[in-house]
């Protein structure tokens, strides 16, 4: 174990091409999947939280459901939809970075939605009555609102951002785990360990675990803020 | 400003239910009560941040109001900027601003983060921030329910000054009725979401004709 991990060491010093084109991978595709989920699950949340409309608390329900949605699902059900039967086949999606980027964002955005929901709930009505109560136009209570929640909007994408970087079961069936094009750190490990090869597979797991560590620092420092807020 | 139709209910209980009522300029009116008795409620249904369950008339004349609610909201900036929320000329208005925090001795707080304000400072502030507005109506519920004695008559003096400064119309939710002693040219008692009796400050806390407001009164009276 110990030699595993000083040549896995050594080779993370070297510049290795292949490794440095999966971390490339990996961090383009998690950097686009958790931004646009970040776009799409913040305004969904905002919506869930505040706008008053029939079924709401069915869709709050759903959305919650979908939290919790298998990766291997939403991969085949992706897979369905690009593939060569699939409604989609023609805008070539299949074995690509950006439908492993979709694949992701499916799994991404009702984890934004239901984090932004939540905090909304609890903070947008005393902004919101504050902010009516002195007549500011909804623009201004708008960014009010965004100012006064930036930390857990933060928090929130970074969330997100950590489920992209260890998730493995979507993006193995949509990307396919093609060398120097879809292969991600996570599908890159269980295709090394298959093969045998631990050195490398450790030499990822340890940037993985390194990137999740920075990652959860970075959330840790942010709730501590949001917290002495 | 008159509002015809105030009602509310939660269920089959009704909290609110006002015909008509109507206010004058340039006078304070303090609602007293006792709890549930409707007077948050009131307030809220006329500053619109609570739906009610029939849809109300306020009639407003052009007039611009502002609503005060108990629970006041310190955004994360300087206190100073909180207050300057309201200004609707940042060069002319700065002045006032600074004017009111003094006046409310939390000046030399004026560039600290509002949001590590106590409750009562954040009450302080909140009142600079609604005269900032420079509404004709004013809106206050239970201004200084979080303050201690000193801020309390502070306030008062605030709240007096800006009345007879803009004429404005000022509608204060109070517990206490040595407050609405001190600062109230009319009075308005509340139960069970009704206005059971209104008047003059002297009128309705000296010699009140209904028994429920004598009550009430011969409760609260040994209250601050």
């Amino acid at each position: 174990m110990q030699n595993i991990i000083e040549k896995a060491i050594e080779l993370m010093l070297s510049h290795d091409s292949m490794l440095q084109n999966i971390i490339s991978v990996t961090l383009r595709m998690c950097f686009s999947s958790s931004i646009v989920a970040l776009l799409l699950g913040v305004p969904l949340g905002a919506f869930l939280s505040l706008a008053k409309f029939p079924g709401k608390k069915g869709l709050i329900v759903l959305n919650r459901t979908l939290m919790g949605m298998p990766p291997v699902v939403c991969g085949l059900i992706c897979y369905i939809l690009f593939s060569g039967v699939g409604p989609l086949r023609h805008l070539e999606l299949l074995y690509t970075v950006s439908g492993m980027v979709i694949a992701q964002v499916i799994l991404i955005t009702p984890i934004v939605a239901a984090n932004t929901e939540t905090f909304l709930s609890s903070m947008a009505p005393d902004i919101l009555e504050t902010t009516k109560g002195l007549g500011l136009s909804r623009w201004k209570t708008m960014t009010l609102t965004l100012t006064e929640c930036k930390y857990q909007i933060l928090s929130t994408y970074l969330v997100g951002f950590a489920r992209s970087i260890a998730e493995v079961g979507a993006v193995s069936m949509v990307g396919g785990a093609i060398v120097y094009k879809t292969n991600v750190m996570t599908t890159a490990i269980m295709n090394y360990t298959s093969r045998g090869d631990f050195t490398r597979a450790m030499s990822l797991g340890i940037i993985l675990m390194l990137i999740s560590l920075l990652v959860n620092i970075i959330v840790h420092v942010f709730s501590e803020r949001v917290a002495e807020k | 400003m008159i509002v015809k139709n105030l009602k509310k209910m939660y269920g089959e209980k009704t909290v609110l239910n006002i015909n008509e009522f109507s206010f004058e300029p340039g006078k304070i009116y303090a609602i007293i009560g006792a709890n549930g008795s409707g007077k948050s409620t009131f307030l809220k249904v006329i500053a619109g941040t609570l739906k009610p369950s029939e849809k109300p008339e306020v009639i407003l004349e052009n007039k611009t109001l502002a609503y005060m609610p108990q629970k006041n909201y310190a955004f994360k900036t300087t206190v100073l900027k909180n207050v300057m929320l309201t200004a609707k000329n940042k060069a002319e208005d700065l002045n006032l601003a600074k004017e009111y925090l003094s006046e409310m001795k939390i000046d030399h707080l004026m560039n600290q983060n509002a949001s590590k304000l106590s409750g009562g400072e954040t009450a302080r502030m909140a009142l600079c921030r609604i005269f900032l507005s420079g509404s004709d109506i004013i809106l206050l519920d239970e201004p200084t329910a979080a303050m201690d004695i000193e801020s309390t008559l502070l306030s008062e003096a605030l709240i007096k000054k800006y009345k007879k400064k803009t004429n404005a119309t000022i509608i204060m939710v109070t517990h206490s009725v040595n407050q609405a002693r001190r600062l109230a040219d009319e009075v308005i008692f509340m139960k069970d979401g009704k206005i059971l009796e209104s008047g003059s400050s002297e009128e309705i806390l000296n010699s009140p004709t209904k028994p429920e407001t004598k009550e009430f009164l011969e409760f609260f009276s040994s209250e601050i």
